[in-house]
């Protein structure tokens, strides 16, 4: 609450800022321009169920209006935690898409053990190459019906203006876009809201706004996927 | 009865007047540019003849531009102030009146449905009353039926019967039969996309304008574009997931498909031919939206599935092996269910189990890799197998192309879940998915 202070702003002319003296002044005069603190509301998100990652960042969850980054090596929780995000909106009968990448395709079986009502999922295969990828996303924010649009990208990037235009269709829409990529970080991460960076160790949040980064979100439950049916077997 | 008469600036095909199917199911269209409507048992839907008559006015102006219109008791009457008054409503019984103060010359147009068997008779009509010092219809309004019978016959007749409202002009239902195509000749072929695009969008909107009339969707658009030199021709066909009149639905699938034509060939001619079906009535509250998200959805898939991009939503299937178990479809439909049948033929039964049934419980990657990736012996040594034992057998009917895969769960140097299968034939270790 205490970074959410910090973005308190008030307006005053110079007239005023000379007759002020004190800050009980200030309070009295300008008391009423002030927001309370009670008043300072988070950006919306989308939970993604990760009580440790909403809890962390100022969404509560993956940026509404914005870009998110997941990266790092497949197999290591990124699709499975926008999954558990998709979950939730396509239970509350809200629209979630998925755009696929060549090297990899989600699996239903595995989308229905994470209770994601397949009836609010659009997926789409994967684009022929990145200026496809483009205009697919294009038409899927533009349409301003989708919560989440989350692409995979493989080992393939995302020129820096296009993730621009991405931005700023995500902030018309509303809607969050998530990014997965198994590459290194990129040099455009400064155009992402949230960027996380999946290691063998956890999630490492490398951008977040108001919060300090790095910071590390060990992942417990990472393989829970497998735990269960082991022991069931 | 009344009518509405729209009177086109140029020469039209009768298929125009399937346009006004959409006022009227009772529409007339008389050579070369008549269109009669009869709106007496349709006017208080759109609010009255006020309401119809605004509408009618905004359609033929935006489709014809330079076309007027007028409603009247009779066609005759309508034809007549639609040339000399356009844009006016007449009240009910209040046509003589209107005509009166018209010059004689108004006669030629007194027509209606059934055009003057010989013009020249009428105009011989209006010379020889101007002769006698009349100069209004009012005037030959006094002039007995007997009179105008005795000197011109059955046209004096005619004359008489349409200037006292008394010539029965019934307007049938229009039946529509006319094929939902447009051409254009371009006198200058076009080579730029935009210019295109503005001529496509205006016979689009002709052609739908008749489809709503008729009452009907579009199943597919087919355009014929036939280029300048070396008589090179493109056939586009356009055709989204599901049957609508959404135009800016196909003007996108149209825009698509032209930006991959290489224009440097101009178009000169192009025609659009439209395949229609019966339309799907929808019984709509006030409050419901008009444009569903189902709506947007069909949009999207059918501009996705035109790039190639399969798009729809994920439907697991009644299969053994992980690749064929499932399918993505257009439209949204239930999961089978995954249980074992029993047909039952007098005293005999036949069991027929679901073998994949347990497999809709079994762990399986959220990401698949669409083909097995072979595992090399440095690289398999690197994983770290969880089980010693197979989780899962998974072995297809003998007569298929079955391999015989024993799957199992492990882990790389990095930390990946991995879902590894080994193929008992080949002897050989792929791997198939991450637990991502």
């Amino acid at each position: 609450m205490s970074s959410l202070r910090k973005e308190v702003v008030f307006k005053m002319n110079a007239a005023e800022t000379q007759k002020i003296q004190s800050i009980e002044e200030l309070r009295s005069s300008l008391g009423l321009k002030l927001v309370r603190p009670e008043g300072v509301r988070a950006p919306d998100g989308l939970p993604t169920g990760w009580s440790a990652l909403d809890q962390y960042v100022l969404w509560q969850g993956f940026p509404k209006g914005a870009l998110s980054l997941l990266h790092g090596p497949s197999g290591l929780g990124a699709t499975s935690l926008w999954i558990q995000a998709a979950s939730r909106i396509t239970q509350s009968t809200r629209w979630c898409a998925w755009l696929s990448s060549s090297q990899g395709q989600l699996s239903p079986w595995a989308l229905r053990k994470h209770n994601v009502a397949l009836r609010h999922l659009v997926v789409i295969s994967a684009p022929k190459n990145a200026e496809q990828r483009l205009w697919a996303l294009q038409e899927l924010l533009s349409l301003s019906l989708f919560e989440s649009v989350a692409c995979d990208l493989g080992t393939e990037t995302m020129r820096d203006h296009h993730l621009v235009q991405l931005r700023q269709l995500s902030a018309r829409a509303q809607c969050a876009t998530v990014l997965i990529s198994q590459r290194p970080l990129p040099r455009s991460a400064a155009r992402f809201a949230l960027v996380g960076e999946f290691t063998s160790q956890g999630l490492n949040l490398t951008r977040a706004l108001h919060r300090p980064i790095p910071h590390l979100l060990p992942r417990r439950d990472q393989y829970a996927d497998l735990m269960p049916q082991l022991t069931q077997g | 009865m009344r009518t509405l008469c729209l009177n086109l600036p140029k020469a039209e095909r009768p298929a125009v007047a399937e346009t006004f199917l959409a006022f009227s199911p009772r529409v007339h269209y008389r050579d070369p540019r008549w269109v009669f409507v009869d709106i007496a048992s349709t006017a208080h839907l759109f609010g009255g003849e006020g309401g119809l008559f605004r509408e009618a006015r905004k359609m033929v102006c935006d489709f014809y531009p330079g076309a007027t219109a007028a409603v009247a008791d009779t066609p005759a009457a309508a034809q007549v102030l639609s040339e000399l008054k356009p844009f006016s409503l007449v009240a009910p019984q209040a046509e003589s009146n209107e005509l009166g103060d018209l010059p004689l010359s108004a006669l030629i147009h007194l027509e209606g449905l059934v055009a003057w068997r010989a013009v020249r008779e009428v105009e011989s009509m209006i010379d020889f009353f101007y002769s006698l010092g009349l100069k209004k219809i009012n005037e030959l309004q006094q002039v007995s039926l007997s009179s105008l019978r005795e000197r011109w016959g059955d046209t004096g007749m005619v004359v008489w019967r349409r200037l006292h409202g008394r010539d029965k002009q019934i307007i049938s239902p229009l039946v529509p039969t006319e094929p939902l195509t447009e051409y254009m000749h371009f006198d200058f072929a076009v080579s730029l996309l935009p210019l295109l695009l503005h001529s496509t969008e205006r016979a689009l909107n002709r052609l739908f304008a008749r489809l709503q009339g008729r009452g009907e969707f579009a199943v597919k658009a087919l355009l014929h574009l036939h280029c300048e030199y070396s008589n090179r021709y493109h056939l586009i066909e356009i055709k989204p997931v599901k049957a609508s009149r959404q135009i800016d639905l196909y003007m996108k699938l149209i825009e698509n498909k032209l930006a991959e034509i290489d224009l440097e060939n101009p178009i000169k001619e192009m025609s659009i031919e439209i395949i229609p079906c019966s339309e799907k009535i929808q019984q709509l509250d006030f409050w419901e939206p008009r444009e569903t998200d189902q709506d947007k959805l069909q949009s999207l898939i059918s501009v996705f599935q035109q790039a190639s991009l399969t798009t729809g939503f994920l439907r697991p299937q009644s299969e053994i092996m992980p690749e064929d178990s499932w399918e993505i479809s257009a439209e949204f439909l239930p999961s089978q269910l995954l249980e074992d049948t029993i047909d039952i033929d007098g005293q005999a039964f036949q069991l027929k189990p679901t073998y994949s049934q347990s497999l809709s419980d079994s762990p399986r990657p959220s990401r698949l890799l669409p083909e097995p990736e072979p595992l090399s012996p440095a690289r398999l040594r690197k994983l770290k197998f969880i089980t010693a034992q197979p989780v899962e057998r998974l072995e297809d009917g003998w007569w298929d192309t079955s391999r015989g895969r024993d799957y199992y769960f492990a882990l790389s140097a990095e930390g990946q879940a991995l879902w590894v299968f080994h193929d008992r034939i080949e002897n050989q270790y792929y791997l198939h998915g991450y637990f991502d």
